[in-house]
């Protein structure tokens, strides 16, 4: 989610007439394309970009989700520039190929803002390098954006979020349940996201009234990825089945691609893990 | 500390003749619900002449936490229209409405009560109802009865569609006047203490700028013992810094206690992102898109 081979590159310095031109090092993407959306950041005046980037984020395409999160994404660099880079900056939103770009860039103002300990440096950075705090607002944005750079602007820092118009990897989602041993194994395949983690939910809340001893196994072997409804619904199974006091529940065959966002969002510690669902059912026996 | 000064609806005496003003349907569940419970709980009967119809009125304070099924079993608690018993055939008249309210006085008695609560939703004079004007004239023989007597009423007026001059004149005729305690109100957002279950709401988008009113009114909440809901159903935007704020007072609050964040599944996703399946104080309720 934070790869940025597909972004536009900040050192190139080439230009195209397609509109569809990457940002040389010195300028911004937004001045090479044609941006949809440009506005100058104000404290007081954050309820209308917010109401401005949804409007054109739904105009441009973006299912209205994903604009949701476009617009927590957008209004947490615009406060990161108001509130800790100078308070002025600028919001620049266009679209190319088939994603939605939005660059807020900064004026420069103290260090340690949009721009941070990277802003003399003259380089293209790391975002490691950022302060990005788990549950803070860039942190945020690197989660919800399907790609992010953070790199010196003109003048301070320059930050760049890249959202998909359709979804790179196919959306199905399969979900089958199987008694085994005394024990109800849901497996799971495909992306659990807001489309689908309604799916998750009603299937438990169904086994759990049919049988209020239910001992779960929740087999997550095969889910691609897990989004921010994946991991409520996650939750709201722990909260479900916790409610029930002689039900039980095990996550098993955790995919190692989700066990940093399941571990940061506190799930790892909300369930017992098993290695597989037969280890989770000898577990329960 | 509330930027309002009007009563609050937990601490309204026996013989209160109480004007409640309300701005959406939410507060006004929410503050009948206090002021129902709290009857209950005082042992008092509860009479609800509410606009909604009755079960919906009846399951509106269920979902409140309000003991309401045993107590419309045992007589204590009871939900009816307005039409029927203030209202005759669409027209009302003051003695009539006087002579119900008469009636209801005598009834808790008989039935050994100790006490009468009357909550009344005067959102009937907003539609074509013959002898309207009389209501003002009602109000008036209404505080008459009341004061020396076991009984308290608290009138319901929607504050955006009935007409100052209405408002001012029937607000004269009341010992106090209910809001729920705001701390914070603009053209985007509102935030302001639930009553039942106790806790805040917040309404509309919410960002860093009204951090401080969250602080406070997340204070408040916190100070008073038992469970604390953070209401977020008519929320539709919140940033980091205000959920890391609410997720931290819950981190800090007693092991025993719960906080409750009801929010819409846009909502409930982005808590769940920051890690409040870490905070065992915390449980995500999810509540329907609006």
């Amino acid at each position: 989610m934070t790869d940025e081979a597909g972004l536009p590159a900040p050192r190139s310095r080439s230009r195209s007439d397609s509109g569809a031109a990457p940002p040389g090092d010195g300028g911004s993407a937004a001045e090479l394309a044609r941006p949809i959306l440009d506005l100058e950041l104000a404290d007081d005046a954050l309820y209308q970009l917010r109401a401005a980037v949804i409007a054109h984020a739904i105009a441009a395409g973006l299912p209205q989700r994903r604009a949701d999160d476009l617009v927590i994404a957008i209004h947490e660099l615009a406060a990161n520039v108001i509130r800790h880079a100078g308070g002025r900056g600028r919001l620049r939103m266009w679209q190319q190929n088939l994603s939605v770009y939005c660059e807020v860039t900064d004026d420069g103002g103290p260090p340690g803002g949009l721009a941070g300990p990277c802003r003399t440096s003259g380089q293209a950075t790391d975002i490691q390098v950022w302060p990005i705090e788990p549950g803070h607002g860039l942190w945020l944005v690197r989660q919800l954006a399907d790609q992010m750079l953070l790199r010196p602007g003109p003048a301070g820092g320059c930050a760049t979020v890249r959202f998909a118009l359709r979804s790179a990897t196919p959306t199905e989602f399969q979900l089958s349940g199987q008694a085994r041993h005394g024990c109800m194994v849901v497996a799971m395949a495909g992306r659990l996201d807001w489309n689908s983690a309604r799916q998750l939910t009603d299937a438990v809340d169904d086994l759990l009234a049919a049988d209020q001893a239910v001992r779960l196994v929740l087999d997550l072997g095969g889910l691609t990825s897990c989004d921010a409804f994946g991991l409520a619904a996650l939750l709201r199974v722990a909260e479900g089945v916790g409610a029930h006091p002689a039900a039980d529940v095990m996550l098993a065959d955790l995919p190692s691609h989700l066990a940093g966002p399941l571990e940061t969002a506190g799930l790892t510690r909300r369930f017992r893990i098993a290695d597989t669902a037969e280890s989770a059912i000898s577990q329960f026996r | 500390m509330a930027v309002d000064a009007g009563a609050q609806i937990t601490d309204l005496a026996l013989s209160d003749h109480a004007c409640l003003t309300f701005g959406e349907p939410e507060e006004l569940f929410d503050l009948t619900a206090g002021f129902v419970r709290d009857g209950l709980a005082d042992g008092l009967k509860v009479v609800w002449l509410t606009d909604a119809a009755p079960a919906r009125a009846l399951s509106e304070l269920a979902s409140r936490g309000v003991a309401v099924a045993p107590a419309a079993a045992a007589g204590q608690m009871v939900a009816a229209a307005c039409d029927g018993h203030v209202l005759s055939e669409q027209a009302f008249t003051a003695d009539h409405a006087i002579e119900w309210l008469s009636r209801q006085m005598a009834a808790f008695r008989r039935e050994g009560f100790t006490g009468l609560r009357v909550a009344m939703d005067m959102s009937w004079a907003l539609r074509p109802i013959a002898g309207v004007e009389q209501l003002i004239g009602f109000e008036e023989a209404a505080a008459a009865m009341l004061g020396t007597v076991s009984v308290s009423m608290l009138c319901h007026y929607d504050r955006e569609r009935f007409d100052p001059v209405t408002l001012a004149s029937v607000t004269a005729m009341h010992t106090c006047s209910v809001t729920a305690a705001t701390y914070y109100a603009d053209a985007v957002l509102r935030i302001c203490r639930q009553y039942a279950p106790p806790g805040i709401r917040l309404a509309g988008e919410i960002d860093y700028r009204a951090e401080e009113s969250l602080a406070i009114a997340l204070a408040d909440a916190i100070r008073i013992d038992g469970d604390v809901t953070v209401n977020m159903a008519d929320l539709t935007f919140i940033d980091a810094s205000c959920m890391r704020m609410i997720v931290n007072a819950a981190r800090s609050i007693a092991v025993r206690r719960k906080v409750m964040l009801r929010c819409p599944p846009g909502i409930a996703g982005r808590f769940a992102l920051v890690g409040v399946a870490d905070v065992p104080a915390i449980s995500l309720v999810t509540v329907r898109d609006r």
